[in-house]
C-alpha cells in the first residue's frame, strides 16, 4: 500500500466510521493513531534497509484491513455516539421537546415582564408600559423567530459531522421549520407608556378558534423558507469545507 | 508470519493490553510491539485492531489516555486506571481458571 493509497483508504475509513455511527471523538482518535502507527511501521522498515515502496506495502499489511478496523470499532456499542444510538430521539423528539421548552421560556418571559410592569392580569390588548417593550422584543425575537433557525443550523451541523442519512435530515428540517413557523408574535408600542403584545399559535395561517389569517400564513411561509435557506446554505458550506479537508 | 486465529482470541487482547499497561504507559505501536515480544511472537494481531480495543477499554474507564507530541508525531499514551487494575485481576483469575480446566481436559487419560 503506497502512501497515497493509504491516505485514500484512511479517508474512506473515516467516512465509514462516521456513517456507522462511531462517535466523532473516537473517529478522530482512530485516524490519528492509525496514521502514526503506519508512519512508525514504515520508519522501522526503512531503518531495516527496505526501500520506500516495500516499506509502505509491508506497513500497510501489518496494520491490517482498515475496513476490518471500522467493523470492529462500530461493533463496540460504547464507541457509538448517543445520536447514532438514538437517531429518532435526536432528529424528531429533541426538536419537539426544544419547542416545548421554547414555549415555556416565552410564557415565562411574558409573566416576568407582566410582573415587572406591575400589571395584575394579562388580558388580550392589555396596555403595556413602554419601559419593558425592549425586553419583550429581545425575548420574543430571539425565541420565536431566531430559535427555529438556530435549531435547524445545529441539526445540519450534527448531521454533517455524523453523516446522517440525507432523507432523515431533510425530514427533521421539515419538522423543525413547520413547528418553527407556528408561533406568531406581534407587539405594538402605541402611545408613550402603552402597548400590547400578541402571541398566537397558527399552523399555515389557521389559528384556532379565529380561523384563517392571511398575515400569519405569509409569516409562516416566509419563516419556513428562511429556515430552509439558512440551513441549506450552512449545509453547503460545511460539506464544501469537509470535502476540502478530505 | 501467520496471524493468530481470531476465534481463539476473544477477550485475549483486553487481557494482554491491561497486563502491559499495568507496568508503564504506552502508545498503540508500543503495545503491539510489547505483545509480540512478551508472547515470543506467538500472538500476532492485525496491528490496527488494537485501537478499537484500547478505545473500548478507555470508554469503560479501565484505561485513561493523554495526547503528547513526541519528535513531531502525535501520540496517544494509555495508562491503566484503578478500575482497570481490578478488571485485570478479575479477568486474569478467570483466564487461569479456564486454562487450568482446558489443560486438565487435554491431559485427561481416556480409558
Amino acid at each position: 500500500m503506497s502512501n497515497q493509497n493509504f491516505s485514500k483508504k484512511i479517508a474512506q475509513a473515516r467516512v465509514n466510521m462516521l456513517q456507522a455511527g462511531v462517535s466523532p471523538k473516537y473517529v478522530r482518535r482512530s485516524i490519528t493513531e492509525l496514521k502514526a502507527h503506519f508512519a512508525d511501521l514504515k520508519e522501522k522498515h526503512l531503518q531495516d534497509g527496505m526501500n520506500q515502496s516495500e516499506a509502505e506495502i509491508l506497513a500497510g499489511q501489518q496494520l491490517g484491513d482498515l475496513q476490518e478496523i471500522v467493523r470492529q470499532t462500530a461493533a463496540r456499542k460504547e464507541l457509538l455516539s448517543f445520536i447514532s444510538l438514538h437517531p429518532r430521539l435526536t432528529l424528531f423528539v429533541f426538536p419537539l421537546l426544544s419547542y416545548v421548552l421554547m414555549t415555556l421560556l416565552c410564557i415565562g418571559a411574558i409573566l416576568v415582564a407582566v410582573e415587572l410592569s406591575g400589571m395584575n392580569t394579562l388580558a388580550d390588548g392589555e396596555p403595556l408600559p413602554s419601559g419593558i417593550l425592549p425586553f419583550f422584543h429581545l425575548v420574543a425575537v430571539y425565541l420565536v423567530y431566531l430559535f427555529p433557525v438556530l435549531l435547524a443550523v445545529a441539526l445540519v451541523y450534527l448531521g454533517t459531522q455524523r453523516l446522517f442519512r440525507q432523507k432523515h435530515l431533510l425530514l427533521s428540517l421539515v419538522l423543525i421549520s413547520i413547528l418553527g413557523s407556528i408561533w406568531n408574535y406581534s407587539i405594538t408600542g402605541g402611545v408613550v407608556g402603552e402597548g400590547s403584545i400578541n402571541l398566537t399559535v397558527a399552523l399555515f395561517g389557521f389559528a384556532p378558534p379565529f380561523g384563517f389569517n392571511a398575515d400569519y400564513f405569509l409569516r409562516a411561509v416566509v419563516r419556513i423558507l428562511c429556515i430552509f435557506a439558512v440551513a441549506y446554505c450552512f449545509w453547503q458550506k460545511l460539506s464544501a469545507s469537509q470535502a476540502e479537508t478530505d | 508470519m501467520a496471524k493468530t486465529n481470531a476465534a481463539f482470541m476473544s477477550g485475549v487482547p483486553e487481557l494482554l493490553v491491561l497486563r502491559l499497561l499495568s507496568r508503564e504507559e504506552m502508545y498503540g505501536y508500543q503495545i503491539v510491539r510489547g505483545i509480540r515480544q512478551a508472547t515470543g511472537e506467538s500472538i500476532i494481531l492485525a496491528e490496527g485492531v488494537i485501537y478499537p480495543t484500547l478505545h473500548g477499554l478507555e470508554k469503560k474507564g479501565y484505561l485513561s489516555a493523554r495526547s503528547r507530541t513526541v519528535e513531531g508525531r502525535s501520540r496517544v499514551y494509555y495508562h491503566i486506571t484503578a478500575k482497570g487494575k481490578k478488571r485485570f485481576a478479575a479477568i486474569s483469575k478467570q483466564w487461569n481458571k479456564i486454562t487450568a480446566s482446558v489443560n486438565a481436559c487435554l491431559e485427561f487419560a481416556y480409558v
